[in-house]
C-alpha cells in the first residue's frame, strides 16, 4: 500500500511541472507588453522599462523565467497584482471563504446524494425510486441562478427563516442557501450514478453467494454491496469536490460572497494576468492532491488496484 | 440431534408443483415468462441428484427458488418446498436466512465471479462461519476461533497453507482454488443438502474431476445429499444416483440414472444421450477418403495438386516477456507438428498449455521466437510481412472464436459481416457478393431472411453458424476453430460439428481444432496433439492416442472426461 501511494505521489510531479508550464506558456505567449501597459497612456523612459523587466526577469529566456516562477511558488512569493496587492493576500483572504461554501455543499452532495442514490439503488422500481428520479431531473433543470433568486425569494424575503446574501457574515446559517444551490448542480448525477451502481453490485453473483451463506439482509448490504458500489461514487465525489473548491461563479454572485469565484471573475474582466495564472495554478496543485487522494481510497476499496491488478 | 448420517433416507426436500415466473416490461407490454412449470421431486437425506436440462431450461432457476435466490424479476408463484417440515414457499426471510447455510449450502457455478473481489479470503469464509453457528445453539465464536474453523473448512476443501491462504485476496487465486473456498464456504456449517450449481464448468476437465472426487468424498463423510445442476449428462449419471432431466421449465423424466441413461423414455432425453460427446463412442462418421480439388488454383503458388501436410510445424518456440519480471514465460515450447490436408487435427491441452498461442502463430496473427511454420511448403516467414502476399494467405486460412457474441460487430448486419470479406479482397460486384453471400447462409443451414438480421436478435448457435458462414467466404484451405463449440450447448454444439463434418467432406477443407474438451476431439478429430505446458506431450491418430495413451498426462485426460465410464 506504502508503495502504492509513493508511486501514486511521484507520477504527480511530472504532471505538476507539465501543466505549469503549459499555464505559464499561455502567458507569456500572451500578447502585448505587460510592463508598458502598466503606464497607460503615460509615457515612459525606456531606462525604467529596463529597471522593471530587470526586476521582474523579463528580459530572461522563458525556461528561466519559468524556474523563477517555480521558485516563487514554492516560497510563497506569488508577486503582487497591478494594484500593489500581494496575490498571496487576496488568495488567503477569498480562499477560506470557497473552502467554507465548498465544504458544505459537499456535505450536501454526500447525504442527499449518496444517500438517496444507495436508498433508491436498493428499492429499484418502487415508488419512492420513481418519485426521486424525477424530482431530482426537476431539480437539476432549474438553473443556479433562477434557483438562488427562488430560495432567496420564498426563504430569505416571504418567509424571513434564513438570510438573503452573505457578505460578511461566513457562518452555518448564512451558508445554507448558497451551498444547497451549489450542490443541487451535482446531487442528480450522484443520486443517479449511486442508485446505478448499488443496483449493479446487488445483482452481483457475489451477493448471491453471500446471501447463500445465510447472513442477514443488513449485513449483505453493509459488506458486500456497498463497499464495492463506492468505487465510481467516489471518483465522482473527488473530481467534484476540486470543482467546488475552484469557486462557484454564479452562486458566489447571487449570495455576495467574497469567495475565489467572485474574485476570478472580477480579475478576468479587468485583464489581471499575473493573479489569474496563480489562481490556476493553485487550482491546479489542488487537482492533483485531490486525484492522489482518490487513487488512494480506491486502493483502499479494491485491494486488486493495490496489487497492480487490473479490475475486471 | 442426530446426525445427518443416521438419517440417511429420511426425507429432506419435497418440492411440489412448483412454479417460477419472471417478468419484464410494464402495464401492456407486461410480459410474463413461465420459467418453471409444475415442478415436483424429492430428495432423500444422503441422497445425490442432479437436474439435468440446456440452458433455458430451468434447472438453475428450479435450484434458486429453493432457498429464494431468484434473480431481478423471478419470482415463485405456486406449489410448494418442504424442507424438513417446514414450508419455504412465502416464507418470512427470517426464516429463509435461517436454512441458507446451515441447511442448505450454495456452490455457485462461476469462481472467478462469486468471491467478493473486495475481501479477504478468510473474511469471506469466517463471515458464512459466524452466521450460522448460532443458529444450530452454538455460543458466538471468538475472532481465534473463528479463524481456526475458517482454516479447517479451507483444508477440508483440500487448499494447502490455510492460514496463510485466509490472509490473500480472491484475485490471487486459480479458478480451481476459487471453486474450492467456494466448496468450503458452502460445506463450512454442515448442511443437510448440498446444490452444486454446473460447479465445475468454468474450470479445466482434470481440475474438475480432482474437485468433483472431492467433493463426493466431503459429501460421502459427512451424510450432506447433493443436488447437482448440469448441463453434462455424463457428469450427471457419473456423481448422482438420480436423474432429473427437465426441458422447457418442465421435468419431463426422472429416476434412478443408470435406467435413464439406458431406458430414456422421453424424446428429449433420447436426443440429449445421444448428442452427449462424452458418451458417444467415435468420430462422427465422415467421409475420410475425398476426391475433392477444394480450389481451383490449388496453394500460394497456385499450384492444382495438394500436399500431404497444409501445415508443418517445426520446432516452434514463443517467448513472452513478463511485465515487472525477469524471467519470461516459454508459452510454446519447440513444437513440432503437421496439419495433414484435408483432415482434421486438434491440439489439446488445459487452459496455459499453450494450444492456442501456436494457433495464433499459424494464423500469422503473433510473431514468432524461434522455428519455422511451413504453410503449402512456403516459409511463413517469407511472406507474413509482405503486405500482398500476406493478404493472400489471409484468403487461404480462416478463423472461427469461441464466443459468438464477441466476434460478430453488433452494428453489422448479418449479411454485410459476410459480405465484408469480399469486399475487403475486392470480389466480385455487389450482386455477385449477395449472391455468394445467401450461397454461404444456404450451406450453413440459415434461411436467408437472417442477412437483415443482427447478431443480438440470433441465438448462440445461429451465430457461430455465421461466424463459420464467414470464414467459408473467402473459399478458404484451412480453418482454424480455436474453441468453437466450447460456449454452446450440446444439442447445438452436436449440430454445429455435424456442420463441420459436412462441409469438410463437401469442400475438402482442413481444419485445426483447438479445444480442452476431449469428448468434443473423439468425435471430430482424425489426428489429435496433446499439450501441456508447451510441450507437445503425445501426438497421434485420434483413436491411437485414446485408446492406448502413452503419457500420464494423456491419461489423466482421459480419466477426467465426466461420465466415460458410466456406461462401461
Amino acid at each position: 500500500m506504502l508503495n502504492y501511494v509513493l508511486k501514486r505521489i511521484l507520477q504527480a510531479i511530472p504532471v505538476f511541472i507539465g501543466s505549469t508550464l503549459l499555464i505559464y506558456a499561455l502567458v507569456f505567449l500572451m500578447p502585448g507588453d505587460p510592463v508598458r501597459a502598466l503606464f497607460g497612456d503615460k509615457p515612459v523612459s525606456e531606462a525604467t522599462l529596463t529597471i522593471i523587466r530587470t526586476q521582474y526577469h523579463l528580459n530572461e529566456p522563458f525556461i528561466i523565467q519559468y524556474l523563477y516562477f517555480l521558485k516563487g511558488l514554492f516560497t510563497f512569493d506569488l508577486g503582487v497584482t497591478f494594484a500593489g496587492r500581494e496575490i498571496i493576500d487576496v488568495i488567503a483572504s477569498v480562499f477560506p471563504n470557497t473552502l467554507m461554501l465548498g465544504t458544505l455543499a459537499f456535505v450536501f452532495e454526500v447525504i442527499i446524494g449518496v444517500g438517496l442514490g444507495i436508498f433508491v439503488g436498493l428499492k429499484r422500481g418502487s415508488f419512492a425510486d420513481s418519485f426521486t428520479m424525477v424530482s431530482s431531473l426537476v431539480l437539476v433543470s432549474i438553473p443556479p441562478l433562477v434557483l438562488g433568486y427562488a430560495l432567496q425569494f420564498l426563504f430569505g424575503i416571504q418567509l424571513k427563516v434564513l438570510p438573503v446574501t452573505v457578505g460578511t457574515h461566513m457562518d452555518f446559517l448564512h451558508l445554507l442557501m448558497p451551498s444547497f444551490v451549489l450542490a443541487t448542480v451535482s446531487i442528480a448525477t450522484i443520486i443517479r450514478l449511486t442508485r446505478a451502481s448499488i443496483s449493479d453490485v446487488r445483482g452481483a453473483d457475489f451477493v448471491r453467494t453471500a446471501r447463500a451463506k445465510g447472513i442477514s439482509e443488513g449485513l449483505v448490504i453493509r459488506r458486500h454491496i456497498f463497499r464495492n458500489s463506492m468505487i465510481p461514487v467516489i471518483t465522482y465525489l473527488g473530481i467534484d469536490l476540486v470543482a467546488l473548491f475552484s469557486g462557484a461563479i454564479l452562486t458566489e454572485q447571487i449570495f455576495n460572497i467574497q469567495g475565489v469565484g467572485n474574485t476570478l471573475y472580477k480579475y478576468i474582466l479587468i485583464g489581471e494576468a499575473p493573479a489569474v495564472v496563480t489562481i490556476a495554478t493553485l487550482f491546479l496543485i489542488l487537482y492533483i492532491v485531490s486525484n492522489i487522494v482518490i487513487d488512494c481510497l480506491y486502493a483502499a476499496l479494491d485491494p486488486r488496484i493495490r496489487y497492480g491488478k487490473e479490475v475486471a | 440431534m442426530s446426525t445427518l448420517k443416521e438419517r440417511k433416507g429420511q426425507p429432506l426436500l419435497t418440492v411440489r408443483d412448483l412454479d417460477v415466473t419472471f417478468t419484464a416490461g410494464y402495464g401492456k407490454d407486461k410480459v410474463t415468462v413461465h420459467a418453471v412449470k409444475k415442478a415436483s421431486f424429492e430428495i432423500k437425506a444422503g441422497e445425490r441428484v442432479a437436474i439435468v436440462g440446456e440452458s433455458g431450461s430451468g434447472k438453475s432457476t428450479t435450484a434458486h427458488a429453493l432457498i429464494d435466490l431468484l434473480p431481478g424479476s423471478g419470482k415463485v408463484t405456486g406449489g410448494s418446498i418442504d424442507f424438513v417440515n417446514r414450508e419455504l414457499v412465502g416464507a418470512k426471510s427470517k426464516l429463509i436466512e435461517e436454512i441458507r447455510g446451515a441447511g442448505i449450502g450454495l456452490v455457485p457455478q462461476d469462481p472467478m465471479s462469486n468471491l467478493n473481489p473486495v475481501h479477504k479470503i478468510g473474511k469471506q469464509v469466517e463471515e458464512a462461519i459466524a452466521a450460522n453457528v448460532t443458529k444450530t445453539g452454538e455460543k458466538k465464536l471468538s475472532k481465534a476461533e473463528l479463524k481456526k474453523r475458517a482454516a479447517v473448512a479451507l483444508e477440508n476443501a483440500g487448499l494447502k497453507d490455510a492460514f496463510d491462504r485466509l490472509k490473500q485476496y480472491p484475485h490471487e487465486f486459480s479458478g480451481g482454488m476459487r471453486q474450492r473456498v467456494l466448496i468450503a464456504i458452502a460445506l463450512a456449517n454442515n448442511p443437510n443438502l448440498l446444490i452444486a450449481d454446473e460447479p465445475t464448468s468454468a474450470l479445466d476437465v482434470t481440475v474438475q474431476k480432482v474437485i468433483l472426487d472431492h467433493l463426493d468424498t466431503m459429501v460421502e463423510e459427512l451424510g450432506t445429499a447433493v443436488l447437482f445442476i448440469t448441463h453434462d449428462l455424463g457428469l450427471a449419471a457419473e456423481r448422482s444416483e438420480k436423474l432429473i432431466v427437465m426441458y422447457k421449465g418442465e421435468i419431463v423424466e426422472s429416476g434412478p440414472s443408470l435406467e435413464i441413461l439406458k431406458n430414456p423414455v422421453h424424446p428429449y432425453t433420447k436426443k440429449l444421450i445421444a448428442a452427449a460427446p462424452s458418451i458417444a463412442a467415435t468420430r462422427i462418421q465422415s467421409v475420410k477418403e475425398f476426391h475433392h480439388a477444394a480450389k481451383q488454383g490449388g496453394g500460394l503458388h497456385g499450384s492444382a495438386d495438394r500436399r500431404e501436410n497444409l501445415v508443418e510445424v517445426r520446432n516452434l518456440t514463443r517467448v513472452f516477456d513478463i511485465r515487472g519480471k525477469k524471467e519470461k514465460l516459454t508459452a510454446v515450447d519447440n513444437v513440432t507438428f503437421d496439419v495433414p490436408t484435408g483432415k482434421t487435427t486438434a491440439i489439446v491441452g488445459e487452459s496455459g498449455s499453450g494450444k492456442s498461442t501456436v494457433a495464433n502463430m499459424i494464423l500469422g496473427l503473433l510473431g514468432i521466437t524461434n522455428g519455422d511454420i511451413y504453410y503449402d511448403g512456403q516459409n511463413m516467414k517469407e511472406f507474413i510481412n509482405k503486405q500482398d502476399l500476406a493478404k493472400k494467405f489471409r484468403s487461404h486460412v480462416q478463423v472461427v472464436f469461441q464466443n459468438p457474441y464477441g466476434s460478430l460487430d453488433p452494428m453489422f448486419s448479418i449479411g454485410r459481416a459476410i459480405e465484408e470479406p469480399l469486399q475487403i479482397h475486392k470480389i466480385g460486384t455487389k450482386e455477385e457478393q449477395r449472391k455468394r453471400m445467401l450461397e454461404l447462409l444456404d450451406m450453413v443451414e440459415l434461411p436467408a431472411s437472417v442477412a437483415t438480421r443482427y447478431p443480438n436478435e440470433l441465438s448462440g448457435g445461429q451465430r457461430q453458424r455465421i461466424a463459420i458462414a464467414r470464414a467459408l467466404t473467402l473459399n478458404p484451405e484451412m480453418i482454424v476453430l480455436d474453441e468453437a463449440v466450447s460456449a454452446l450447448d450440446v444439442l447445438v454444439q452436436q449440430q454445429i460439428l455435424m456442420l463441420l463434418n459436412d462441409l469438410q467432406a463437401e469442400l475438402g477443407l482442413t481444419y485445426l481444432f483447438i479445444t480442452h474438451d476431449l469428448a468434443v476431439v473423439r468425435l471430430v478429430a482424425d489426428n489429435t496433439v496433446v499439450m501441456e505446458n508447451g510441450k507437445i506431450v503425445e501426438a497421434g491418430d485420434t483413436e491411437t492416442v485414446f485408446n492406448n495413451p502413452v503419457q500420464a498426462y494423456t491419461k489423466n485426460l482421459l480419466d477426467a472426461i465426466p461420465g466415460r465410464n458410466v456406461l462401461g
